[in-house]
C-alpha cells in the first residue's frame, strides 16, 4: 500500500539526519517532489517552505515536475563523451544530462530511477556489475583491493571468510581507541578523498575534542569527475568500508556514523543497506558490538545530485537538511561537525584501508609505499588508454608506469597529448611533465595535485579547448553559489573558452583568464573555486598555441 | 616578545588590542582600514561571500576573509597590499559584469549605494569580464512596495539572511546555485503568498537597489536633493527612530536608523512604508463637529473640546460612570497617555481604561 505523507514523515523522524531520505521517500512515491509535499515536508521537520525549497533545487537530482524521478540521466561526463554520450542522450526519449556519475571505465551509464544501465547506444543498454579492478601486476601488494576480487567477498560470509571484521574485533575486544589511533598514525595514512591530512591525527583531534556524541562520516559522494574507485570498494568489498567505520567510531568515541552516498549509486545503496543490516543482526554492527557493549550505528544517507556536497562542510550541511553551502573554517568539523559535535569525516577508502592496516600492522602499510612514501592509492583512470579502470599504486609510482606497463597506454596508433588530475581539480599534466610520480610532491611541483586520484588520458586526437571547456562548464554548473570568484569566475572562464564572451584579442583575453585565474585560486571560499582555475592555468602553460588560435580564430 | 601581553595582534604593523571573539573585520574597524565589504551587514552572521574583505594574514597560504576569521593572539594581518587591492578590483569589475546597472537611485534603499560607492573606489568601471548577465527580475510581482529587480542582483544573500535572522520571517531564500542563482520565494512566487510582511529589512540592507523601495522611487523625478531628519516613528510605543527623507516639501521615503536604539535598523511594514497620510488629500488639518443636519463642519479646537465633554458628561450622567471605555492610542506619548488616564480615573470616575499597544 502507498505509505501517506504522515507514515513517511513519522518514520523519517524516527532517525537522525532525515530531510533528505524523507525527500527521498516521496521523489520516489509520487516520482517528483510536488508542492504538496513539499508543505507536508516543510510542516512534518519545522523546516520553513522557502528554505526547503531553495534547498531542494540546489540539488540537481530532485524532479519537480511529474514523471521527472523516473526519466533516463544520461552522464555526459568528459569521459562519456569521448564516448559518444551526447548522441546516446539525443535517441533516448526524455532524457537529460548527468554530470560524471562515476563509472568512467565503460561506456556509457544511464540513470534510470533506482537502476544503472550501461551501454554505448540505447539498443544495447543493459545492467553490468561494476567492474571489478584490473589484477595488480606481478610483485605488487595492494591494501584495499588486497581481496576485492575474492568469490563473495561482499556478502558477509564470504567477508569473514577472508580475514573481515578480525580487525574491529580485535580492537573492541583487545585495544584501546588510543591504541588504535597511534596504530593508524603510525602507518602515515592520510585522507584519500584528496585533502590528505593525516588520518591518525584527525581521529585523536575527534577523541580528545570536547562535547559530542562525537560522530563519524564517511564520504562517499564520489562526485568528482573521473573518480569511480569508491564506487568499486563500496560495490565488491561494502563490508571493508563498513568495518572502517566502526573502527573510526572506536577510535574516536562515536556511537554513531552516516555513510553519505551519491544519488549515483542507487544499487550500492540497496548493498550497503543490506549489508549493514547483516552485520547488525550478526552482532557485528549495533548496540552490543562483539558481545562489548559497545554501540556502532551506521546510518545511510543518500545525496541528490551536488558536486559540492563532497566537500566536507557542504556534507555536514546536506545531512542537516541545511542549505549545503561549505560553512566558514575554522571551527573545523574535528570539533564543530555534525549538529556541532566533534566529527571525523573521512573517505570510503581512507577507512577501507584501515581493517588491513590494524592486521598487518603500521609497518606493512607505510612500506607499501615507495621511497619515502607510505601506502598505496587508488587511481581511477580513464579516456583514451588501452585498460582503464582503478589501480591500486603503491605511492611514489611512475606516472608513466601506470599508463603504459599498467594499463597498456593510449590506443594503437595515438600517443597520449594530456592527463587530467585529480579528476578535473588538478588541471592537466602533458608534455615532460608527464615524467611524475604518483605522490603528492612531485605532483604538486607541477602545480597540480593528485587529490583523490581520478586520471583521465586524452589523446593526440583530441582538441584540448574543447576538454578545457567541458571542464569548466562542469565547474560553473556545480559552482554552489555562495562565494563571488567562484560563481562568476566559473561562468566567465566557461564562457571564454566557449568563445562566447570576451576580448577577441589575444593579450586582453589572457590578461581577463590570468586574473580570472589568480583571484579565483587565492579568494574562493572552498576547494571547488580554488581549483577550477587548474585547468585554465594548465591549459596556458601546454597548449599557448592551440588558445592563440581559439581566442583568434585562425 | 608580546606572547605573554594578552590579546593583541599585528593590524598592517601596528600592534592592537582585541576582544575575545572579536573577528579580524571587527577589530579593523575600529581602526578605520574601511575594509571593502559587500555581503557584511553587522547585524547578520558573517557570511564570508564576497571575499572583499580578504587580508593577508601570515603563514597562511591564501588570503583570508576578514569578516569570518577570529582574532588570534599574536596574528599578523595586513589589510592593504598591492596583492589584495588587485584581488579587490577583480571581484568589483566581476559583479559589475553581471548587473544590468552599477548606479541606482539613492531612494532605492538604505545600503544602496555600496556597491556603486567601492566600484569608483578601486576604479572596477572598465567592462572587463563581459558575459551572461545573472538573476531574473519580478515585475510581475503586484506588491506595492519592494521593486524585485534581480538582474541587480549580486547574490550576496544579505536579503535572505536578514529576513531570517532579524525578522525571523524566512519569506525568501536561495534557489539553484552557482550563476544561476535566484532569490526566490516559497515555489516562485509573489510576496505577498509568502510569509513576507513588508517590512523592507530587505530592501536597506540591499548593497545594489536590486532590492528597491518602490514608494520612494515615486519621486526619483523631484530635482531637489534629499535631505534626512532624524525622528521618531510614530505608530507604536517602540519607539524606532527613523530618517525621515524629504526632497523640498514632499516626504520621498522613510528609512530605518541603523542606531536607532530601540529598533537598530528594524521597522515594520508601517514604520516603513505608511507615510503617504502627510500629504494626503483627505488628512484632516482642523477638527469638525457636526452640525444640525448631522454633518461635519469644521470647528475650532475650543469648540470640539466642548462638544465631546458634553457628550462624555450626558452619557455617564446618563447610564453611569462604567459606561465609557477608553482606549489610548498608541501613537500618543506618555504624557498624553497619563493624562487621559487621569481623566477617565479622577475625571470620569471609571477604570475602564487600556492602550491599543497592549493588545
Amino acid at each position: 500500500m502507498t505509505p501517506s505523507n504522515e507514515e513517511l514523515i513519522a518514520e523519517a523522524k524516527e532517525r537522525p539526519a532525515p530531510l533528505l531520505p524523507l525527500l527521498h521517500r516521496f521523489h520516489e512515491r509520487d516520482g517528483h517532489l510536488s508542492e504538496e509535499a513539499l508543505r507536508a515536508v516543510s510542516e512534518g521537520l519545522r523546516i520553513p517552505v522557502a528554505d526547503l525549497f531553495g534547498t531542494v533545487t540546489f540539488y540537481h537530482h530532485f524532479a519537480r515536475e511529474p514523471g521527472g524521478a523516473g526519466a533516463p540521466r544520461v552522464c555526459t561526463g568528459p569521459v562519456c563523451r569521448l564516448n559518444g554520450a551526447l548522441g546516446l542522450l539525443g535517441s533516448l526519449d526524455g532524457a537529460t544530462e548527468m554530470p560524471c556519475s562515476g563509472r568512467c571505465d565503460e561506456p556509457i551509464p544511464v540513470l534510470r530511477g533506482g537502476h544503472t544501465l550501461v551501454g554505448a547506444s540505447a539498443d544495447t543498454l543493459e545492467f553490468r556489475d561494476t567492474p571489478l579492478p584490473p589484477p595488480a601486476p606481478d610483485g605488487i601488494t595492494e591494501c584495499v583491493f588486497a581481496h576485492i576480487r575474492d568469490a563473495d567477498r561482499k556478502t558477509l560470509s564470504g567477508y569473514r571468510r577472508t580475514g573481515g571484521y578480525r580487525a574491529l574485533e580485535t580492537a573492541v575486544t583487545s585495544m584501546t581507541p588510543e591504541a588504535l589511533i597511534a596504530v593508524v598514525d603510525a602507518s602515515g595514512l592520510a585522507g584519500r578523498g584528496g585533502a590528505g591530512f593525516p588520518t591518525g591525527r584527525k581521529w585523536r583531534a575527534v577523541r580528545e575534542a570536547e562535547g559530542g556524541p562525537k560522530t563519524v562520516v564517511c564520504n562517499a559522494d564520489e562526485g568528482e569527475p573521473g573518480c569511480f574507485k569508491d564506487r568499486a570498494l563500496m560495490d565488491h568489498d561494502p563490508h571493508a568500508v563498513l568495518e572502517g567505520m566502526a573502527l573510526a567510531c572506536f577510535a574516536t568515541g562515536a556511537p554513531r556514523a552516516f555513510l553519505y552516498l551519491r544519488y549515483e549509486y542507487p544499487e550500492t545503496e540497496r548493498l550497503l543497506d543490506a549489508a549493514i543490516r547483516e552485520a547488525e543482526e550478526a552482532g557485528i554492527l549495533g548496540d552490543d558490538v562483539f558481545g562489548t557493549g559497545h554501540e556502532i550505528r551506521i546510518h545511510l544517507v543518500r545525496g541528490a545530485g551536488a558536486y559540492i556536497c563532497g566537500e566536507e562542510t557542504s556534507l555536514l550541511n546536506s545531512l542537516e537538511g541545511k542549505h549545503p553551502f561549505p560553512r566558514n573554517r575554522p571551527p573545523y568539523p574535528v570539533t564543530h561537525g555534525y549538529e556541532g559535535t566533534p566529527t571525523a569525516v573521512n573517505n570510503v577508502e581512507t577507512l577501507a584501508s584501515v581493517p588491513p592496516i590494524v592486521v598487518h600492522g603500521a609497518d606493512w602499510y607505510r612500506g607499501l609505499g615507495l621511497g619515502d612514501h607510505a601506502g598505496t592509492k587508488v587511481i581511477s583512470l580513464s579516456g583514451d588508454i588501452v585498460r582503464p579502470g582503478n589501480y591500486e599504486v603503491p605511492i611514489g609510482l611512475p606516472l608513466s608506469t601506470l599508463l603504459y606497463e599498467w594499463a597498456g597506454g593510449p590506443p594503437e596508433g595515438r600517443s597520449i597529448r594530456a592527463v587530467t588530475m585529480a579528476g578535473l581539480s588538478g588541471g592537466f599534466l602533458a608534455g615532460d611533465d608527464l615524467a611524475v610520480t604518483l605522490d603528492e610532491p612531485s605532483i604538486r611541483s607541477k602545480g597540480s595535485f593528485l587529490g583523490a586520484g581520478g586520471i583521465m588520458v586524452f589523446d593526440d586526437t583530441r582538441d584540448m579547448i574543447a576538454v578545457a571547456h567541458m571542464a569548466m562548464e562542469f565547474f560553473a554548473h556545480e559552482s554552489c553559489g555562495k562565494c563571488f570568484p567562484c560563481r562568476i569566475g566559473t561562468q566567465r572562464l566557461t564562457e571564454r573558452l566557449a568563445g562566447s564572451a570576451g576580448p577577441p584579442e589575444l593579450d586582453r583575453w589572457l590578461d581577463e583568464v590570468a586574473d580570472l585565474n589568480r583571484t579565483m585560486k587565492e579568494t574562493s571560499a572552498c576547494g571547488l573555486g580554488q581549483a577550477a582555475p587548474l585547468i585554465t592555468e594548465s591549459l596556458l602553460r601546454y597548449f599557448p598555441e592551440e588558445v592563440r588560435q581559439h581566442v583568434q580564430g585562425d | 616578545m608580546s606572547e605573554t601581553t594578552g590579546r593583541t595582534i599585528v593590524l598592517d604593523g601596528q600592534e592592537v588590542s582585541f576582544e575575545r571573539g572579536e573577528t579580524i573585520f571587527q577589530v579593523a574597524e575600529r581602526h578605520r582600514k574601511e575594509i571593502p565589504t559587500l555581503c557584511y551587514d553587522e547585524r547578520l552572521d558573517p557570511f564570508g561571500g564576497c571575499r572583499l574583505c580578504v587580508v593577508e594574514l601570515e603563514g597562511a597560504r591564501n588570503p583570508v576573509a576578514s569578516c569570518t576569521t577570529k582574532a588570534e593572539p599574536g596574528m599578523r594581518v595586513t589589510t592593504r597590499s598591492g596583492k589584495l587591492e588587485m584581488h579587490r578590483r577583480v571581484l568589483l569589475e566581476l559583479v559589475a559584469s553581471e548587473n544590468r546597472e552599477v548606479d541606482v537611485d539613492e531612494l532605492s534603499g538604505y545600503a544602496s549605494q555600496e556597491m556603486a560607492t567601492l566600484v569608483d573606489r578601486y576604479d572596477a568601471r572598465t567592462g572587463r569580464f563581459a558575459g551572461r548577465k545573472s538573476g531574473t527580475s519580478r515585475p510581475d510581482d503586484p506588491n506595492p512596495f519592494i521593486k524585485r529587480d534581480y538582474e541587480n542582483c549580486i547574490s550576496c544573500y544579505r536579503c535572505v539572511r536578514v529576513c531570517a535572522e532579524q525578522e525571523g520571517d524566512y519569506a525568501i531564500s536561495v534557489m539553484n546555485r552557482g550563476f544561476e542563482t535566484q532569490i526566490t520565494t516559497e515555489f516562485g512566487g509573489l510576496l505577498k503568498d509568502s510569509s513576507c510582511t513588508f517590512c523592507g529589512q530587505c530592501v536597506q540592507t540591499c548593497p545594489t537597489g536590486a532590492l528597491a523601495d518602490l514608494k520612494a522611487l515615486r519621486h526619483v523625478e523631484i530635482e531637489e536633493p534629499v535631505e534626512k531628519t532624524r525622528s521618531v516613528c510614530t505608530y507604536c510605543g517602540v519607539g524606532c527612530a527613523v530618517d525621515i527623507m524629504t526632497k523640498g516639501d514632499q516626504v520621498v521615503g522613510i528609512q530605518p536608523a541603523m542606531d536607532g536604539p530601540a529598533n537598530e535598523g528594524a521597522l515594520c511594514v508601517k514604520g516603513q512604508f505608511a507615510y503617504d497620510f502627510v500629504h494626503h488629500p483627505d488628512r484632516l488639518k482642523t477638527p469638525f463637529v457636526r452640525d444640525d443636519h448631522g454633518r461635519l463642519v469644521p470647528a475650532t479646537w475650543d469648540e470640539a473640546l466642548d462638544r465631546a465633554a458634553s457628550g462624555l458628561l450626558a452619557a455617564v450622567n446618563q447610564h453611569g460612570r462604567h459606561s465609557l471605555y477608553a482606549v489610548a492610542s498608541g501613537r500618543a506619548p506618555n504624557e498624553a497617555g497619563f493624562t487621559l488616564q487621569k481623566l477617565v480615573r479622577a475625571g470620569l470616575g471609571t477604570s475602564y481604561i487600556d492602550n491599543c499597544s497592549r493588545a
